[in-house]
This record gives structure tokens, sequence and C-alpha cells, in this order.
């Protein structure tokens, strides 16, 4: 049987971490339609609605109401999506905050080695990651293991693990590109 | 900042270069071995099971790995 959304919910404001993933799963993509408006870049509204999940978590305290769970999430999806089209401008770290994208991809060995490059060129370079993907990301770039490996260690799909490498390696680039560490044909 | 001359730093090197010559099965579980321990070095202070946000600095990494190592305090006890 389906739970709803308001048990889920409920579920969730006891800090049951599988009812959130549940209602991150089913909310995801309306969240998205929320921030597209006011986000734009595939990658950045991925963020935003990834960011939008982080901070509903954290406040889940103050959801009075589990029925009320989606409106107070879209109100946080739109409060999000306004200042991270603002903080885009001028914020000089990048914010990789997850995996909205869809699963399953692979990744080539050779796309491997350019996420090291990248995160060689960006030793100096502050990133703010969730906590997961900077575990993904260092397994990868400091001990060089792949995301069959990485899957297996941390507990989480393969795909998922390559999703997190992938858009790693794209934001890296995008970063040193910005910070004229790199040039745009250089990696 | 770690240096070449760090031994965290030299540390990791090493290990990086034992994972790349095992083979595949044993990297699998050698993988295994040392997540927790890069996890627990990553770990924000304030984090909210698996929730929390990193402040990830490629360079960083064999100093959080000390001090984690160094505040641990790993025992071993039923030998």
């Amino acid at each position: 049987m389906v739970e709803t959304t308001a048990r889920l919910a409920q579920r969730a404001m006891a800090r049951d971490h599988a009812a959130y993933d549940a209602l991150y799963r089913r909310h995801a993509r309306s969240v998205a339609v929320v921030v597209a408006s006011r986000v734009s870049g595939h990658e950045d509204r991925a963020d935003a609605v990834q960011e939008t999940f982080l901070r509903a978590w954290k406040r889940i305290d103050s959801l009075r109401d589990p029925e009320q769970f989606l409106p107070w999430l879209y109100a946080i999806a739109r409060n999000m999506g306004t200042s991270t089209g603002r903080s885009k401008s001028r914020n000089s770290t990048v914010e990789l905050v997850g995996d909205s994208e869809p699963a399953p991809l692979s990744m080539h060995p050779e796309e491997l080695a350019e996420l090291a490059a990248l995160s060689r060129a960006a030793q100096g370079a502050l990133v703010v990651l969730s906590h997961r993907d900077a575990t993904v990301l260092t397994m990868a770039t400091s001990f060089g293991f792949g995301p069959a490996e990485i899957a297996a260690a941390l507990d989480i799909t393969e795909g998922n693990a390559a999703v997190i490498l992938h858009r790693s390696r794209n934001r890296l680039r995008k970063e040193l590109i910005s910070r004229g560490v790199i040039e745009g044909d250089d990696l | 900042m770690s240096t070449e001359n760090d031994p965290a730093e030299r540390l990791m090197g090493k290990v990086r270069q034992f994972s790349e010559g095992l083979a595949d099965d044993e990297r699998a579980l050698f993988a295994a071995l040392i997540a927790p321990g890069v996890a627990k070095a990553l770990a924000p202070e304030d984090e909210v099971e698996g929730y929390g946000l990193t402040e990830w600095m490629p360079s960083a990494l064999p100093q959080q790995l000390t001090e984690q190592i160094q505040r641990s305090r790993i025992t071993v006890t039923g030998l």
C-alpha cells in the first residue's frame, strides 16, 4: 500500500530518513517545476532542487502540519530558486548537492582521469558539496576508485555514483574555467 | 595546507599506489575498508543524517584524515 505524502511527512518529522528519501523521489520533479521559472540551466535547477530538500530536511521541525508538507516545501523551493538565481553571479564557491539527474549512467576511464586532473587543478579551490558527494568525489580522485567500487563501499547504486562523478566533473570544469585556472578546451 | 613532505599526503600517495596494484575484487574490498574513514574525515560538524554540507578542498584531505585519526581513540578489545 502506498503511503500518503502526509504520512511520509509525519514520519520525516520524526527524523525518519527513509521516509524523507521517499518524499524526495516522489516530489523532486514537481519541485523542479517550481524552481524552473527562477533558475535557468539544467544543472543549476538540479542544484536548486537538491538544496530545497536539504533545507527542508534541516527545518522540518518548523513544519506544524504534515498535511501542509507540499505547500511548505514549494515555499522553500520558491525562495531557493530566487536566492540561487541571485547568488550564482557573486558566489565564488560552487554548490554541488547530489544527483537529481536521471540514473543510471556509466563512466569511462578517460572521464575518471579527467576528473582526477580537474581535482589536481582545483587543489586550493573550495567547493561546497553534500557529505555524500564529497565522499564519492574523494574516493574517486584521491584514491582512484571507480563508480562500482564506490557504490559498493558506500551502499549507493552504481548509477548514483556515476551521476555524482559526472556532475562533479562538469561543475569543477566550469568553476576552474570561470576562475581562469584552465581554458575551456584544456581538458 | 599539506605539502609533499607531509606524512599524511605521502601515505595517501602510497595507499593509492597500493590500491592501483590490487585485483578488481581486492580493490572492491579495499574501498569498503577505507570508505568509513574518508566519510568520517569529510563529515561536517553539524551533519544531519547524511544531508549536511561539506566544504570540500582536495588539498585539505590529508590534514582532515590526520585530525580524524588523532581524535579517534581506536582501541582493540577481546583479543
